[in-house]
């Protein structure tokens, strides 16, 4: 069951960042497909009664550790993405004066 | 128990990113954000995987809402400044109509007005570098106001259009060139 | 119309994703396999001397990954840096300050909190090899810290050549610490202590490790910050 519940995340992400009007909302759609991919590769080698990963804890089996390690800097990389992209968004507004998508691709008056 | 919990979060989990898809004020969506956050924290310590949980809260609940508060909240004003001598006494009629066009202007759109005033510097650096967005000032030799902002500006566009009633205003589109420096 | 329709066939294209994904995950079983947990479990203390396995694994195993993360960082502060005017002089930019002020209570608050928040966030940086934790949590608690400083004092500001440059010369110390391993042990990127010394001296390149990026990633994050709020002013 858990593992079909992180693909709906990653689904209703994907519904947002093809049908939102704003840059920001869908700078933060890009968030919740992170968010979601992070869950299905954790659901992968947990199971129930583990141990967390750190030698001297009590449980059964520890849980496998290499996805954990790779997640980790997933999510570093995923802030200093979004806020390279709220930065360009922050010029987008200063040049055209308003932030959504049809209005800026259409462009200003350039006469 | 443990399963239980889990199964409850990863559904308040999609109904949080549903209700963030669905929205339509840029500002309530901003706390949406940080509990999605604190909710995706809890399923992965809930997964056994601590190292991952603290990195999650520490970003995605202190820098990332932040961020975006920074971001939106620069586009609820709209800035005027005022080069408008006001010593002389007739203009006052004119200049009071064309602010309650402004105000009026800017209610349809949810903006605030920022007027301000005394600030010296060319037309051109001053909407380059600080992002004012209209510049008024008296033009003597043809009695009429001028507005001046920027040309690629959408806002400029519709203000453009509305100003072409009156006769004692005349809107200019400055172009930007090539600013990196 | 053509709004709905298009609308509705995003949604059946999508479910039919999601078809093809139930169909496929009750095959898990078979694939995963446990060779790597194993190696991890018994081996894992006596090459890289940390209990924390994960730990081990990003900066032992896989410190080559670490390293690529550090310098994605380091382009993505430059590249925020270029964008933004945090150059411009401040007396002119007074008429875009906020109106209000900040709360008594708040102030108080964040005089109280300073310490304390710096204090926790050195501990998990330096305990990363012990306790869950590590270099990139420690580093956002810290920046987080640093960032209360502007609720305490808003016209002071810090200065972010400073920070730049602190922060390209811990790049570079980090990649020359993580080279030394060529003369000892004939192997690029990994612990510089040879295989025989014991836990306690392998821990020390783990310390020095957490450390240094623990330092960088808070800096980066400070001058993203400052970027950020001279743009917005």
């Amino acid at each position: 069951m858990n593992p079909i519940l992180s693909f709906i995340v990653i689904l209703v992400g994907v519904y947002g960042l093809a049908t939102s009007k704003n840059i920001i909302k869908s700078v933060f759609c890009v968030t919740i497909i992170e968010a979601g991919t992070i869950l299905l590769f954790l659901n992968f080698g947990a199971f129930e009664g583990g141990a967390i990963p750190i030698l001297g804890a009590i449980g059964v089996d520890i849980v496998d550790p290499l996805p954990q390690a790779l997640m980790i800097t997933t999510i570093v990389i995923g802030s200093t993405i979004t806020s390279l992209a709220l930065m360009l968004c922050i010029k987008i507004f200063h040049h055209y004066g308003s932030i959504e998508w049809k209005e800026v691709l259409k462009g200003g008056d350039e006469s | 128990m443990n399963e239980i919990i889990a199964f409850v979060l990863q559904i308040l989990l999609i109904i949080i990113a549903i209700s963030i898809v669905l929205h339509k004020e840029n500002f309530t969506i901003i706390i949406l954000i940080a509990s999605f956050g604190l909710v995706a924290a809890t399923l992965y310590a809930l997964n056994q995987a601590p190292d991952v949980a603290i990195a999650e809260v520490a970003i995605g609940s202190a820098i990332i809402p932040l961020i975006y508060v920074i971001s939106i909240s620069r586009q609820r004003e709209f800035i005027v400044l005022d080069r408008v001598n006001h010593d002389n006494f007739e203009l006052d009629e004119e200049n009071i109509q064309i602010y309650e066009l402004l105000t009026s202007f800017v209610e349809t759109y949810d903006l605030k007005l920022n007027v301000t005033a005394g600030i010296e510097g060319s037309d051109e650096d001053l909407t380059r570098e600080l992002n004012v967005d209209l510049i008024i000032s008296y033009n003597d030799e043809r009695k009429r106001f001028e507005l001046k902002g920027k040309s690629s500006s959408i806002l400029m566009v519709r203000l453009k259009e509305l100003c072409q009633d009156y006769p004692f205003i005349r809107v200019i589109g400055l172009k930007e060139g090539d600013t990196l420096d | 119309m053509t709004h709905l329709i298009k609308r509705s066939i995003l949604i059946i294209l999508l479910g039919f994703i999601l078809y093809l994904f139930i169909s496929s995950v009750g095959r898990l079983e078979f694939i995963y396999n446990d060779a790597g947990k194993i190696f991890f479990r018994d081996h894992g203390l006596y090459d890289t001397g940390s209990q924390n396995l994960v730990s081990a694994i990003y900066l032992d195993y896989r410190l080559f990954d670490s390293l690529f993360e550090a310098s994605i960082l380091l382009i993505a502060v430059s590249g925020v840096m270029w964008i933004s005017q945090h150059t411009i002089k401040e007396k002119n930019a007074t008429f875009m300050l906020d109106k209000q002020k900040t709360p008594e209570l708040f102030i108080t608050f964040s005089r109280l909190l300073y310490p304390v928040m710096l204090l926790f966030g050195m501990y998990i940086v330096i305990n990363g090899h012990l306790s869950p934790g590590g270099g990139f949590q420690g580093g956002a608690i810290i920046a987080t810290a640093i960032l209360i400083l502007y609720y305490i004092d808003i016209s002071k500001s810090i200065k972010v050549d400073t920070i730049l440059t602190i922060e390209k010369i811990l790049f570079i110390l980090l990649l020359s610490i993580a080279f030394l391993s060529v003369f000892t042990r004939n192997e690029v990127f990994t612990n510089f202590m040879p295989l025989d010394a014991t836990t306690a001296q392998k821990s020390i390149f783990l310390i020095v490790l957490n450390i240094l990026i623990g330092a960088k990633v808070s800096l980066g994050l400070i001058a993203i910050f400052t970027a950020f709020l001279k743009e917005g002013r």
